[in-house]
């Protein structure tokens, strides 16, 4: 293993690298899309309920928050399938496209499943932007900001919004597992042939090598994350300096 | 009348608590001239800084406020004007350096591009030429080095230079009123002297008014022309400097100079004012002083004593502001 060598499926017969590699660009894309959704819902729903704290608009968006963190993915993913697919038609329910097939078929193959999987994380996220932004707002370097004038835009999104993403991509990047723990669900019920669903037939199949690669595929992708995440913070926290000490 | 700057006029500030409204700053009247230094002097919590941000229109509003008076600044009452017309003279006509310059400073942006900013929310400057300003400006304030400093961030400068920054930020629009809260506080003695003596000099070159908001009568001493000693939210004394030091008419007012640590002389104990200021929710009929006040009598327990004017700029809240005086002369 060490070698490089994962060793052959007890089914199919094919090198088990073989089949990550057939099998990761769906996964890749499906993670990447829902980050993307998370991030995009969550840090202006989470900025809106921190500066309209204890409005109306607060509640909202922590009623969201709290929805997406109690619907369990699978059950999304059934009812987006069922709303959007079966019932609007506007998306397929199954199946993938390659980027390099057809974008836009792979976009619109992706959108329900990567929605499904980016809405829990999207609760997490903005709930972690919330207090974040509660507490840095509070801060007296705020204050000095708009003393020197500053508007509002600037005093939020330029110096709160930065100085509180520490604790948003902290959790972004640990909660990175958890969405790669999703895709097991939600690309076995929108049947994405990416290594989740990989995971899942290989265990049925009881096809250990395939387990392990897919294990051992999963572990690598979150070690890479985390650092993604630790070399961030360098960029949004200056104290923070990789070159020195 | 036309050398005023800023004259305010009956200034009052209420938050509501749980508790009902309370009163943090009662019917307030001074007035700043131009390139004058003026003392805001008095204990924690008698409302000294809520004045001054509400001056800057400041005070946030979630403990929800009420401002009533007027605070006229160049013209034009300020707590009448609109949110975008305040936003355009804060940190432009007028500025505030902070207590804390460990925390007054955005800890993610080099100090330069704050102080660029400052710059740049009121005036169409190109990127560079606000670098070059702020070099200058760091410059000025007695920092070495400014081209390098200028790239560094906040937690890699001490705090007398923060201070400095802070300071240099208050300038970078040439404001005619800079409000300094407490601006040594934070700072360690030796660095309190620099930094009172770099406001003093600035004050000559850039011919700012500032209001210098303190409870150490050592930096009124040293900085201030004029001086207000504020006391449970009302102004109880105003004098020109020497006077305030030398025919001290209030009896709160003497307290604070008696509390004053001498180093020559025998050791005594340091004197204190007995008790404390007094919550806003129950404020003491009458003086609002007198339950700790040696000159009390029924009087004071029952009327609020009026202003008056003693000489020329020398205006004082007390009912035996007599006594005070005549006790300083036999002394």
């Amino acid at each position: 293993m060490l070698s490089g060598d994962l060793g052959h499926s007890l089914v199919s017969d094919k090198e088990v690298l073989t089949l990550l590699w057939e099998r990761l660009p769906a996964t890749m894309a499906l993670i990447m899309y829902a980050l993307l959704i998370s991030v995009v819902i969550a840090i202006p729903l989470g900025i809106i309920s921190a500066v309209r704290h204890n409005t109306r608009w607060d509640y909202g968006a922590m009623l969201i928050a709290l929805i997406g963190v109690s619907v369990p993915n699978f059950w999304a993913g059934l009812l987006l399938i069922m709303t959007f697919s079966l019932h609007l038609g506007w998306f397929p329910s199954t199946g993938y496209v390659d980027v390099t097939q057809n974008l836009w078929k792979h976009l619109e193959h992706l959108a329900l499943p990567a929605f499904a999987l980016g809405f829990l994380q999207a609760g997490i996220v903005t709930r972690m932007t919330r207090s974040s932004m509660l507490e840095v707002l509070k801060q007296d370097y705020i204050c000095t900001i708009r003393a020197k004038g500053g508007t509002e835009k600037v005093v939020i999104l330029k110096h709160a919004l930065k100085n509180s993403m520490i604790p948003i991509i902290t959790i972004i990047g640990i909660n990175f597992g958890l969405l790669l723990g999703g895709t097991v669900v939600v690309e076995t019920i929108f049947s994405i042939p990416g290594i989740g669903q990989l995971l899942v037939q290989s265990v049925f199949n009881r096809d250990y090598p395939v387990i392990q690669g897919v294990i051992l595929c999963v572990a690598v992708i979150y070690v890479l994350i985390s650092l993604v995440v630790d070399l961030l913070y360098a960029y949004f926290d200056p104290k923070i300096d990789y070159n020195e000490g | 009348m036309n050398s005023r700057l800023l004259d305010v006029k009956g200034l009052t500030v209420q938050f509501h608590t749980p508790d009902g409204p309370v009163e943090v700053v009662s019917s307030v009247d001074f007035h700043v001239n131009k390139g004058e230094t003026v003392g805001l002097v008095g204990e924690s919590g008698c409302g000294k800084s809520v004045s001054s941000m509400a001056i800057m229109g400041l005070i946030p509003s979630p403990p929800a406020k009420q401002i009533g008076g007027e605070i006229w600044f160049q013209e034009k009452n300020l707590l009448a004007e609109s949110p975008d017309y305040l936003r355009s003279i804060r940190g432009n006509s007028m500025s505030m350096i902070f207590q804390d310059p460990m925390s007054s400073l955005d800890p993610a942006f080099t100090v330069g591009s704050q102080i660029d900013e400052a710059m740049q929310f009121h005036q169409k400057i190109a990127a560079n030429e606000a670098k070059e300003r702020s070099i200058e400006l760091l410059r000025r304030v007695g920092i070495s080095n400014p081209e390098l400093r200028y790239h560094e961030y906040p937690h890699q400068l001490s705090g007398g230079m923060r201070q400095r920054v802070m300071i240099a930020m208050a300038l970078a629009c040439n404001p005619q009123l800079i409000i300094a809260d407490e601006p040594t506080t934070a700072l360690d003695v030796t660095v309190q002297a620099q930094i009172l003596d770099l406001l003093n000099d600035l004050r000559q070159t850039f011919g700012s008014a500032i209001i210098m908001i303190t409870h150490d009568m050592g930096v009124v001493a040293e900085t201030c022309d004029r001086v207000m000693v504020m006391y449970a939210g009302q102004i109880v004394e105003e004098a020109p400097t020497e006077v305030l030091f030398d025919q001290t008419a209030h009896p709160y007012t003497e307290g604070l100079l008696r509390s004053i640590p001498k180093i020559s002389g025998k050791k005594v104990k340091l004197y204190s004012i007995p008790g404390s200021v007094p919550l806003q929710r129950d404020m003491p009929k009458g003086c609002r002083f007198h339950p700790r006040c040696s000159y009390a009598t029924s009087l004071c327990q029952e009327k609020e004593p009026p202003i008056q004017e003693l000489a020329p700029g020398h205006r004082v809240k007390c009912w035996h502001s007599d006594q005070v005086i005549a006790k300083q002369g036999g002394v």
